[in-house]
């Protein structure tokens, strides 16, 4: 039955073949826009499992992650370098790293921290930052690259590189009068890291105070670290306790520590788990400063939450398409049928039983499916591998390469069954047919 | 339904067979008695609508017979279910239609090996080499040319695919060859090429044969002459 399926379906093979597409582009989108979801979910997830709060200027606790650990959106308008200082400086905190953002590096965004962050950063379930080759920046010239910008343009240590001022991929304004040389570059670790740039605080703050003299920041729609410069002194002096310091070039250039006077937010770490929501009550209400502490994994539940609808549309519509070809297909069966009726009675006369024929019908609905399943697996794959950087950089996240998870096993094997499941409608009309038709088949 | 002594004789038999198509009011077919011996050619001759197909359906199993009406090799039909009686017929009985014998998407030489494709019997009976078989069968039936044994069924002629339809008939020689008005689409230098055949095969393998015709001149070519008009008492030509 097999065989004779083959070949029949090959004797129609162009509308076979039509219907096959059809069968693979629903398998494309079903499988893709569920692909879509789980890899974002994970991804983002991964990026921010190490962190136990991110601090920031106050304000929605969604845009405040996604500005920050994921470089998507607006970075918020900063703290004060005080604020940092005086987190450090709470109980139950075992680390915290402050975070500047707003410069890119062709694309890439460009952050600005201490080295404590390479050894406190932890992702995908703890696992540490690992150096494929170099180390951490000891200069305030040295940069790190995250393996996916080292990738994509080549970079290795020893390569100087120019940043650009803004968030986004058109660069508004070179600082080439700052270059920075790459000291190390990190080891892939399938988060938003892989895609960025490290340097550190001082690196990243002597920059805008270039690009603050030449008063071009007009220029950056994003409201970056170097828009806050001058006000941000005001801030510090007004509010600033633990340092107390005068202007930031004279007292922490002296210092074997650079402070700047602004930073975007803190990542935190702390040493019981179980305190963080009352270490972020203290954050948001008893610090000087209006802060909002956030919890990563309660900020992705909102971000899904908000997400949801769209996700459930995008899968109606998948599962709409998949419809639609599954329909296709049993309409491309059903009308042959009629034409096939001299074939059927042919194959009764040489002693095939009408639920062979029966059989005939549904073997050939499976193998179409199968093929455009395959097909459709083939096509998703090839163009998740083709895509992949540059979706990497415009969602910032990463898409899930395997062939076939399990749950998308399931998916495909449901579409397999609706398939063989639709062709028992055209296959019920051709045993009825066989039977009333015998052998004396009419044209 | 194993043969009983002494019936083995008979390529068919039928005794007092009625048959009624649904929703019909009176019966296509009543007939009394009429068998064919092993090996023997009958040809069957009547007016259109006399049940010849009808009959032609009754013996292959296509339509639920009673038992104890009709045997075919000395197995009664109505003894069988549906799906035996189309592994019966596959065992038993090669078809020849009127036209449209071939299945399109195979190969001439493939519409010659279904049956051994669906029955072990014909498969056994069909040689050592079945394919060597079926190629021997077309070249005997005017069809030496190898080209035309792999070129699309529907390229060839309707007076060779009427052939290539008797060798599928005939191959794994089954005990019963029915073929239904086969030569009514031929002209007659082709007819008379295309009976000579047949019976020449149908003498060499021994296979009975019932051969529905309305054609004048067939005769010499049989054992035997009957006609629906005599033998269905169920069509009245009033
Ligand atoms: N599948 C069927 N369902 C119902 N009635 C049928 C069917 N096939 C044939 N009949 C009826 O049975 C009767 C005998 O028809 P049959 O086809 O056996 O005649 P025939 O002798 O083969 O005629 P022809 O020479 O035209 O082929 C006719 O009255 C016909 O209408
Ligand atoms: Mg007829």
């Amino acid at each position: 039955m097999l065989n004779l399926g083959i070949r029949s379906l090959l004797n129609r093979r162009f509308v076979v073949a039509l219907t096959v597409l059809s069968i693979a582009l629903s398998v494309f989108l079903v499988i893709g826009v569920e692909r879509l979801r789980t890899s974002a979910k994970e991804s983002f997830a991964r990026s921010a499992s190490g962190i136990d709060l991110i601090v920031a200027a106050r304000g929605d606790p969604v845009q405040i992650l996604m500005g920050t650990v994921f470089g998507v959106g607006s970075a918020g308008p900063g703290i004060g370098w005080h604020s940092y200082e005086e987190i450090t400086g709470l109980p139950l905190v075992e680390w915290a790293v402050p975070i500047l953002l707003g410069d890119n590096h062709r694309g890439f965004p460009v952050v600005g921290t201490t080295t404590d962050y390479f050894d406190r950063f932890r992702y995908g379930g703890g696992k540490a930052l690992e150096f494929a080759s170099g180390n951490a920046f000891a200069a305030a010239s040295g940069a790190v690259v995250g393996s996916e910008v080292a990738a994509r343009f080549g970079y290795s240590t020893g390569t100087s590189i120019v940043n650009a001022h803004g968030a986004g991929t058109v660069a508004f304004d070179m600082h080439d009068e700052a270059p920075f040389v790459i000291v190390g570059v990190l080891a892939p670790t399938g988060t938003a890291v892989d895609r960025t740039v490290i340097v550190s605080v001082e690196g990243f703050d002597r920059l805008h105070r270039g690009s603050h003299d030449d008063g071009d920041e007009t220029l950056d729609p994003f409201g970056t670290a170097a828009e806050n410069n001058a006000p941000s002194e005001k801030l510090d002096y007004g509010t600033s306790k633990a340092t107390g310091q005068g202007t930031q070039q004279s007292e922490s250039e002296s210092e074997d520590r650079y402070m700047p006077s602004r930073i975007n937010a803190v990542y935190v770490g702390l040493t019981d788990r179980a305190a963080v929501l009352s270490v972020q009550r203290v954050i948001d209400e008893y610090l000087p400063e209006p802060l909002t502490a956030v919890l990563p994994n309660v900020a992705l539940l909102q971000l899904w939450s908000i997400t949801g609808a769209a996700e459930a549309a995008l899968l109606a519509m998948a599962f709409a398409v998949a419809l639609a070809g599954i329909t296709g297909m049993i309409v491309m069966i059903s009308a042959s049928l009629d034409a096939r009726r001299r074939e059927f009675a042919i194959l009764r006369s040489i002693g095939a039983a009408p639920r062979r024929i029966f059989a005939l019908i549904v073997v050939e609905s499976l193998l179409v499916t199968a093929i455009g399943i395959v097909l459709g697996l083939i096509v998703l794959n090839l163009v998740s591998v083709l895509l992949e950087p540059w979706f990497t950089g415009a969602f910032g996240f990463i898409l899930d390469s395997r062939l076939l998870s399990l749950h998308e096993g399931f998916l495909v094997l449901a579409i397999l069954v609706a398939g063989a499941g639709a062709s028992i409608l055209p296959a019920a009309r051709v045993y009825r047919m066989t039977l009333v038709d015998g052998l004396a088949f009419r044209l | 339904m194993t043969a009983p002594k002494g019936m083995e004789s008979f390529a068919f038999e039928t005794y007092s067979f009625k048959h009624r198509w649904p929703g019909s009011q009176q019966d296509a077919l009543d007939i009394e008695s009429l068998t064919l011996a092993k090996g023997e050619r009958m040809l069957l001759r009547g007016p259109s609508g006399s049940g010849k197909s009808t009959f032609l359906s009754a013996l292959s199993g296509v339509i639920d017979i009673p038992p104890g009406h009709v045997r075919i090799s000395g197995h009664d039909l109505g003894h069988l279910s549906g799906s035996k009686r189309d592994r019966f017929r596959v065992d038993h009985i090669g078809l020849i239609f009127q036209m449209f014998n071939l299945i399109d998407w195979l190969s001439p030489l493939e519409n010659v090996l279904l049956p051994c494709r669906f029955s072990r019997r014909r498969y056994d009976q069909a040689g050592p080499n079945p394919t060597a078989t079926a190629q021997r069968l077309l070249a005997e039936l005017g069809l030496s040319d190898e080209r035309l044994h792999f070129a699309p069924s529907n390229e060839l002629s309707v007076g060779q695919q009427q052939r290539v339809a008797a060798a599928r008939a005939l191959i794994g020689t089954p005990a019963l060859i029915l073929a239904d008005e086969p030569t009514s689409a031929l002209d007659d230098a082709t007819k008379a090429q295309f009976i000579d055949l047949l019976e020449r095969e149908c003498r060499a393998t021994g296979s009975a044969l019932l051969f529905i015709s309305h054609d004048k001149g067939l005769e010499k070519h049989f054992d035997r002459v009957e006609d629906m008009t005599q033998i269905n008492r169920a069509y009245c030509s009033c």
